[in-house]
């Protein structure tokens, strides 16, 4: 019986680019017959682009459509490696799924616009009909180098220019790539070109689904507060006090001295659900703090939060364990409904890899347990996770998002 | 009761960010420190892989291990650039560019080609260097900044018993954390270990070296050993064949003066002894008219027919199993029955005697065709007791001592040209063989008298063997 679904996954750590491209087509191929439908492609930024898609179409072919981007590292069945030369690949042979590939180039110009132009495809190719039985992946370029030093592109007015052609989403998960921790300039890869500076979408529309869940790692810890003031990421003032003056109160004047090693444990949770129900984490979108204005006594974030936006102080779960909760419970609720999970999907912020958050354990070892080889699972670390909360489309920080796509089980 | 809900509020509230304050400067001081102690395993995770991936063959090839460790170190450290320098010249401050990895092609082009003083003054007094944000580079450090693309890096010395043959540099482009945290004290310490491993391996391979150099040379050593044993045998056989051609020669020559029974107990023993022998058949012949023919004929002439003539008697001697004793001028004496006794002796003394007659009469006939002078025998036989031995240590010869040989002299004298004289012990002996003529009792000396035959010939030709 032919499938609607198959997948295949590869990886590679060899120093050679095209030899890692064709290794892990290779591996990712393995066993199936004919070229995939779609591949998706990640890889560290110390590969060249150019040979490595070279090494993946000498297994994949010419003309099979590649999808995806440079990444911080790479998750698989049984690897997780990153900021070394890790490629991961994975091939889908799909059959009663229609597959669209999106552009769109020149964030680094604005971000506004190229969502609005993002948008603007994605409401043309999922039209006005019901959206249940779409799934979209986007990524898009992080690394702005426009102005000769880096800047981040922000996902938060990407969005907003997408949300003004989409009044409903599918199911959607993205993400805010970047090839290495020294912001060296990425590529995205989308049907048969190379680009950079691009957002890029791939839109799988017909029998297969995709299940998402949310796994922040991070709990409320303090009361609500306001934000009284900001400039663009940063934010200038807390509940009428200065943001570094509020946070030196909340949490010690030496952090805010020693702030290079104690920023990335701030973190502002925005409780998109009811304020006062219990903790649901799906409903809270997490802004990452990255820095100090120390002028200006603001603290910046990874992106930009509106004033008047209510937030709480929030407290990383180091006991990584609770991933495999996650992922487990996402599997059975798809098995439970009588579908059968084909392939994962894990896209994974870089900062919760063991060496950079201080951990003893991978906490992508745990979904990688959960997961117990039954499908073939592709992930990446990047810069940032986009997904929906509570309907809305929202960038999130330390947060991975696991993605299972299913089909019917017959 | 809304000032109450307030105040509750506000309780729960402050309640709420203390804890949110206790926690995660809690969680973040847990953090930092588990990201220390792993700082500082860092080592063990880059030696505990080399010795995986390394084994102790491999130091062999030194470069492989260097090539390995600076992978390792990317692998596990996460650094951008590392460098391997090693001296130029041994015992010298001047290093070189030996291997590297995350170099551009053009730096590493450049650094190559480039030599680096690590001077105490350079490294301003320290064995290692720590180049970080918050450390002030020197005039060195800039130099290594600028020409190798290095940033901010940390670098130790590779030692080998007390002597710096390299240096090990890693260094990253940025500081920032989590992700590149500045280098410090425990990635000197970290280095050093990994320093430490370089060397116990650079070591290893020069003990290799010189194991490898030994066993060279005791090869080489062997060949020739095995060249000169072989020279050397060859010598000693080429000698002793050399030796053995010289024993054969001697013992000829020993077995043509002496029986071969003799030469035996003689080359044994140093002597011989003395024997008796109750009958033995002594002969001696000598040239009628020698003395006068050597007054007229040329002495080189004479001496070669001599010799001529008792080469043939020597032949005749050896086939009838006869010993020849001596020639004493142009007598020939020569005996049966020594130094083996036997019955026959007497036989073969009067055969061999009639033999030498028949060769002079052939030789007498053709040195009278050819004009030449020739000569006549008498021979002198005689049967009976004798005691033969060697005297002497020089030139010595196998002779016969007693009355037979007197009596054989004499019988000689007393005979005829041409005349085989025997005695009566001897006639009767042969006188089943030979006919022969009485001559009657004979005076030879002191009123001693011998009763004489004169040897006719053969009863029948060969009759007698």
């Amino acid at each position: 019986m032919k499938h609607a679904f198959a997948a295949g996954v590869g990886t590679s750590e060899a120093v050679d680019a095209e030899a890692a491209g064709s290794e892990a087509a290779a591996r990712a191929t393995e066993g199936h017959e004919g070229e995939p439908t779609v591949v998706l492609l990640f890889s560290t930024a110390r590969q060249n682009a150019e040979k490595l898609t070279q090494g993946v179409r000498s297994v994949v072919g010419a003309s099979t459509p590649l999808f995806g981007g440079y990444c911080n590292g790479v998750i698989s069945n049984d690897l997780i490696g990153y900021d070394g030369f890790q490629v991961g690949v994975a091939a889908l042979w799909l059959d009663g799924v229609e597959v669209e590939l999106l552009k769109q180039e020149g964030i680094a110009f604005n971000e506004a616009a190229a969502g609005d132009g993002l948008g603007a495809q994605l409401a043309a190719t999922l039209g006005d009909g019901p959206l249940d039985d779409t799934s979209l992946l986007f990524l898009y370029d992080s690394v702005n180098r426009v102005k000769g030093r880096f800047t981040m592109n922000l996902a938060t007015p990407l969005i907003q220019g997408m949300n003004a052609h989409l009044e409903h989403w599918p199911a959607a998960a993205g993400a805010r790539v970047m090839g290495d921790m020294k912001f060296n300039p990425t590529h995205q890869w989308c049907g048969t070109e190379l680009l950079q500076d691009s957002a890029v979408a791939m839109v799988l529309r017909g029998d297969a689904r995709m299940h998402t869940t949310v796994m922040h790692g991070c709990r409320p810890a303090s009361a609500y507060h306001r934000i009284t003031k900001v400039d663009g990421p940063v934010v200038l003032e807390v509940d009428g006090r200065s943001a570094t003056e509020w946070l030196g109160d909340m949490l010690g004047a030496e952090l805010l001295n020693s702030h290079e090693q104690y920023k990335f444990f701030v973190t502002f949770g925005v409780n998109h659900g009811d304020p006062w129900g219990p903790f649901v984490e799906d409903h809270y979108a997490n802004k990452m703090c990255v820095g100090v204005d120390s002028e200006r006594g603001g603290v910046i974030l990874a992106e930009p939060l509106d004033a008047g936006t209510v937030f709480q102080l929030m407290r990383r779960n180091f006991e990584p364990v609770y991933t495999r909760d996650h992922a487990v419970a996402l599997i059975d609720s798809i098995e439970a409904v009588g579908r059968r999970p084909v392939f994962g999907f894990y896209l994974n912020c870089a900062g919760r890899a063991a060496a950079y958050y201080g951990g003893d354990e991978e906490e992508a070892a745990h979904v990688q347990d959960a997961v117990d080889r039954r499908f073939p699972l592709l992930g990446v670390y990047e810069a940032g996770e986009i997904t929906r909360v509570n309907d809305e489309m929202q960038l999130l920080d330390w947060t991975g998002i696991f993605n299972v796509f299913s089909v019917e089980d017959r | 009761m809304a000032d109450d809900l307030e105040a509750r509020a506000r309780y729960y509230e402050q309640f709420a960010d203390d804890a949110a304050s206790y926690f995660i400067r809690t969680d973040a001081e847990l953090s930092i420190n588990r990201r220390a102690l792993a700082e500082k395993t860092l080592a063990f995770k880059v030696l505990s892989n080399l010795q995986d991936t390394i084994a102790i063959g491999d130091t062999d090839e030194i470069g492989r291990v260097y090539e390995r460790t600076l992978k390792r170190i990317h692998e596990v450290v996460h650094v951008d650039r590392s460098i391997v320098f090693l001296e130029n010249t041994a015992g010298s401050n001047i290093f070189k560019v030996a291997h590297h990895l995350g170099l551009t092609e053009q730096v590493a082009a450049r650094a190559s080609a480039m030599l680096f003083e690590f001077s105490e003054q350079q490294l301003g007094g320290r064995p290692t260097m720590l180049v970080n944000r918050q450390t002030r580079p020197t005039a060195f450090v800039e130099l290594l900044q600028q020409t190798l693309s290095v940033r901010f890096f940390v670098c130790v010395p590779l030692r080998s018993e007390g002597r710096v043959f390299g240096y090990l540099l890693s260094s990253n482009d940025k500081e920032a954390y989590p992700f590149y945290p500045p280098f410090n004290e425990t990635h000197v310490e970290t280095y050093s270990a990994i320093a430490g491993f370089l060397a116990t391996a650079y070591d290893n391979m020069n003990l290799y070296q010189n194991l490898r150099e030994a066993t060279a040379k005791l090869e080489e050593y062997n060949l020739t050993l095995e060249d000169r044993v072989k020279e050397r045998t060859e010598d000693l056989a080429a000698i002793a064949e050399e030796l053995r051609e010289e024993v054969v020669k001697s013992e000829e020559l020993l077995l043509n003066i002496l029986p071969r029974q003799t030469a035996i107990e003689l080359r044994r023993t140093g002597q011989a002894m003395a024997r008796s022998f109750d009958s033995v058949t002594v002969v001696f012949s000598d040239i009628v008219g020698f003395s006068k023919a050597s007054a007229t004929m040329d002495a080189a002439e004479l001496v070669a027919e001599l010799d001529q003539i008792f080469r043939a008697f020597d032949h005749i001697v050896d086939h009838n199993d006869l010993e020849k004793l001596k020639t004493i001028g142009d007598s020939y004496m020569f005996a049966g029955g020594i130094p083996v006794p036997n019955d026959t002796h007497a036989l073969d003394a009067v055969r061999a005697c009639v033999e030498m007659q028949e060769y002079l009469a052939e030789r007498r006939a053709e040195m009278e065709r050819r004009g030449k002078t020739s000569f006549q025998m008498r021979f002198g036989v005689h049967t009976g007791p004798v005691v033969a031995g060697v005297v002497g240590s020089r030139k010595f010869a196998y002779d016969i001592w007693g009355n037979t040989v007197n009596v054989a002299a004499f019988l000689e004298s007393g005979g005829e040209t041409g005349r085989i004289n025997v005695s009566d012990s001897t006639y009767e002996l042969i006188r089943d063989d030979y006919h022969a003529t009485a001559r009657g009792r004979v005076k030879i000396k002191h009123d001693m008298e011998v009763e004489m035959y004169f040897v006719d010939g053969p009863v029948s030709p060969g009759a007698d063997r």
